[in-house]
C-alpha cells in the first residue's frame, strides 16, 4: 500500500512539476540572453489560459486529430509511472523496462505525426515528415546507448540499471559510462525537440519540426500536447540524472531516504535544466540534413561505450 | 559487437516502419481528397469492413498480448533448432533469461486506456472549455485550401531519400519556365526526381534479367506445333528408358 502511495506521489511530482521545469529553462535562457524573462510558473498560467479557451479545429480533420492529444498525454502519464523519479522502489515500475518506455514515447510521436498530416496543411506535413525522419534515425542510437548501460547493469530494467549505478560509485569515472551518457544526452535533445535539433521557441514555420506538427492545435488540445511535451522533457532529464548520476535516489521507502530523494531530484534537474539552457543559448540550430550527422556521432559514442564494456570491466 | 549492430539495425527498422505507416496511412486516408474519384469514395458495407477489423484487432493483440504468438512460435523454434528460447512468459509479462528484460504490455495497455479516459473526464470536471469550433486550416495568408497544398508521399519521404542518398542516388531535375518579361513571374515549374536503389539494381534486376534471358532461349522450344511436342515426348520417353536401364 505504501508502495502504491509513493508511486502516486512520484507520478504527481512528474505531472505537476513538468511545466515548472520548462519555466526554469525558459527563465535561465532569458537571463543568459540579457532578458528578464517570465516567472518560472508562467507555463502553468499558459496551460490554464489554453484550457479555458475554445478549441478551433480544422474542417478537414478526422477523429484522429481530436484523439491524438489524449493518447499523447496518456502515453506520457503511463511513462511517468514507469520511470523511477524519487525512489526505485515504486510499485508499478516492473511493468516495463527502458525499451518499452522508448516505444511508449514513439507511440505518442506516431499519433502526433498522423495528426500533423490530418489538417492537410503543408506545415503539418513538413513537421510530420521531419519528425518521423529524426525519430527513425534516433532509434538505433537510443537502443545502442541503452544497450551500453544495460550490459553493465545486466538488465534493461530501470530499477536494476539505477541500482547498478548506486552500488558502484566509481562507475562515474568509467569512460564507457561517460560515453553512454554523452550519447544518451544527444538522443534526449533529439527526442524532446531541443536545440540544436529543433527549436522549441521558434515561430518561423520553415524551421519548425515539433511545433509545425502541432500548428493546428488550440485550446485544451494544445494544452494537453504542451503539457505532454513538458512531461517528456522532465522524464528524459530524470532518466539522465538518475541512471548516470544516481546520487540521492531512494532505494528504500524510508521517509528520510525519500526526503533526500526529493532534494537530490530537484538539484539534478536544476543542474540539467541550467546546462540545457546554456547549451541552447550557445549553439545554433543545425540544418535539418546535418542532424543525421549529429545522430551518427551520438551513435558512434554509444557504440564505443558498448565496445569499452568488453575491454574495461 | 555484432549483437550491438544487429540491435541497432532492428531499431532502425522499427523506426523506419513507423515512418512508413505514418506515410502510408496519413497520405492515403487523411486530409483533403486529392482526386475526384477519392472525393466520391464511401464506406463499403459492414461485411467488407469486418474482415479488416479482424486483422486490425489481431495487430493490436500482437502488441498487447504477444503471448498468443510467442507460445506457438517457441514450439516451432523448438522443432527446428531443438532448443527453446530463454524466455518465460505468461499472459501478463515476458521475461528473458537472467532478467535482462521484463515487460508487461498488457499492463501498459490496461493503464493507458483508463488514464486517457481519466484525462477526458478530468478536463470535463475541471471546468476546461469544452467548446469547439470548426474553421479552415491555417494557411499562412492564402485564401483557399486545396489538396495541392498537402504533403505528398514523395515529399514525406524526401528527408529519408536525402539522408540515405548513398543508397538511393537521387537525381533531381527542376525546370522553371518564367514569364519572358520578368523572371519573378513563374509560369510553370516541372520537377522530376528519380532515385535508384542499390539492392534493387544489384540483386533483383540481374536476377530478373537472367530469368528473362533464359526464358527467351527456351521460347525456341515452344513452337506451338503439335508434331514438335510429339517429338519431345518421344525423346523424353527414350531418355527416361535409357536412364532406367543404366
Amino acid at each position: 500500500m505504501v508502495e502504491f502511495s509513493i508511486t502516486f506521489v512520484q507520478w504527481l511530482v512528474v505531472v505537476i512539476g513538468a511545466p515548472m521545469l520548462v519555466g526554469v529553462i525558459r527563465k535561465t535562457k532569458a537571463r543568459l540572453q540579457g532578458r528578464r524573462g517570465a516567472r518560472i510558473w508562467q507555463p502553468y498560467w499558459d496551460l490554464r489560459k489554453l484550457l479555458i479557451k475554445e478549441a478551433v479545429i480544422s474542417e478537414n480533420t478526422s477523429w484522429i486529430f481530436r484523439f491524438t492529444p489524449y493518447i499523447v498525454f496518456g502515453t506520457m502519464l503511463v511513462s511517468a509511472l514507469i520511470v523511477p523519479v524519487l525512489t526505485t522502489a515504486g510499485a508499478l515500475q516492473p511493468i516495463g523496462n527502458i525499451i518499452l518506455l522508448m516505444y511508449v514515447f514513439l507511440l505518442g510521436t506516431f499519433f502526433l505525426a498522423l495528426a500533423g498530416l490530418d489538417a492537410g496543411s503543408s506545415f503539418g506535413g513538413m513537421g510530420a515528415s521531419r519528425e518521423m525522419a529524426i525519430a527513425a534515425l534516433a532509434e538505433p542510437t537510443v537502443m545502442i546507448a541503452i544497450f551500453a548501460i544495460a550490459l553493465r547493469a545486466g538488465s534493461t530494467g530501470l530499477r536494476e540499471m539505477i541500482g547498478r549505478s548506486v552500488s558502484d560509485p566509481l562507475l562515474l569515472l568509467n569512460p564507457g559510462h561517460l560515453l553512454a551518457f554523452a550519447s544518451f544526452f544527444i538522443v534526449a535533445l533529439a527526442e524532446t525537440g531541443r536545440l540544436p535539433v529543433d527549436n522549441p521557441s521558434t515561430h518561423l514555420e520553415l524551421t519548425m519540426i515539433h511545433e509545425a506538427m502541432i500548428l493546428e492545435y488550440s485550446g485544451r488540445y494544445l494544452a494537453l500536447i504542451e503539457w505532454a511535451s513538458a512531461i517528456k522533457l522532465f522524464l528524459f532529464l530524470t532518466l539522465l540524472g538518475n541512471i548516470f548520476v544516481p546520487w540521492g535516489i531512494a532505494v528504500s521507502l524510508q521517509p528520510a531516504a525519500l526526503a533526500i530523494g526529493v532534494v537530490a531530484l530537484a538539484l539534478k534537474l536544476g543542474i540539467l535544466a541550467v546546462s540545457l539552457a546554456m547549451l541552447e543559448t550557445a549553439v545554433a540550430k543545425l540544418r535539418l540534413f546535418r542532424v543525421p550527422e549529429l545522430l551518427t556521432g551520438s551513435f558512434m559514442l554509444a557504440l564505443l561505450a558498448v565496445i569499452s564494456f568488453f575491454f574495461l570491466k | 559487437m555484432v549483437l550491438a549492430l544487429s540491435i541497432a539495425a532492428l531499431a532502425l527498422t522499427a523506426g523506419l516502419a513507423v515512418a512508413c505507416f505514418v506515410r502510408a496511412f496519413g497520405i492515403t486516408f487523411l486530409a483533403l481528397p486529392r482526386t475526384a474519384a477519392v472525393e466520391q469514395a464511401h464506406e463499403p458495407q459492414w461485411t467488407m469492413r469486418v474482415s479488416m477489423m479482424v486483422l486490425a484487432a489481431a495487430c493490436v493483440m500482437l502488441g498487447v498480448v504477444p503471448v498468443a504468438v510467442l507460445q506457438p512460435l517457441t514450439g516451432v523454434i523448438h522443432d527446428f533448432m531443438g532448443a527453446r528460447p530463454d524466455l518465460t512468459f505468461s499472459i501478463k509479462t515476458i521475461v528473458t533469461a537472467t532478467d535482462f528484460g521484463a515487460v508487461s504490455p498488457l499492463w501498459v495497455a490496461w493503464i493507458l486506456g483508463p488514464l486517457m479516459i481519466a484525462t477526458w473526464i478530468g478536463l470535463k470536471i475541471s471546468g476546461a472549455n469544452s467548446g469547439r469550433r470548426f474553421y479552415e486550416t491555417w494557411g499562412c495568408g492564402r485564401a483557399v485550401q486545396t489538396a495541392r497544398f498537402e504533403y505528398t508521399a514523395t515529399a514525406f519521404a524526401n528527408p529519408f531519400k536525402r539522408v540515405f542518398a548513398f543508397l538511393y542516388r537521387p537525381v533531381e531535375h527542376t525546370q522553371v519556365e518564367a514569364h519572358p518579361e520578368s523572371g519573378f513571374f513563374v509560369k510553370t515549374i516541372t520537377y522530376r526526381s528519380d532515385s535508384r536503389t542499390i539492392i534493387e539494381d544489384s540483386v533483383y534486376a540481374p536476377i530478373g534479367a537472367a530469368v528473362r534471358r533464359i526464358s527467351m532461349r527456351t521460347r525456341a522450344f515452344q513452337s506451338g506445333n503439335v508434331h514438335g511436342y510429339l517429338l519431345y515426348m518421344l525423346v523424353a520417353l527414350i531418355v527416361v528408358l535409357v536412364w532406367a536401364k543404366l
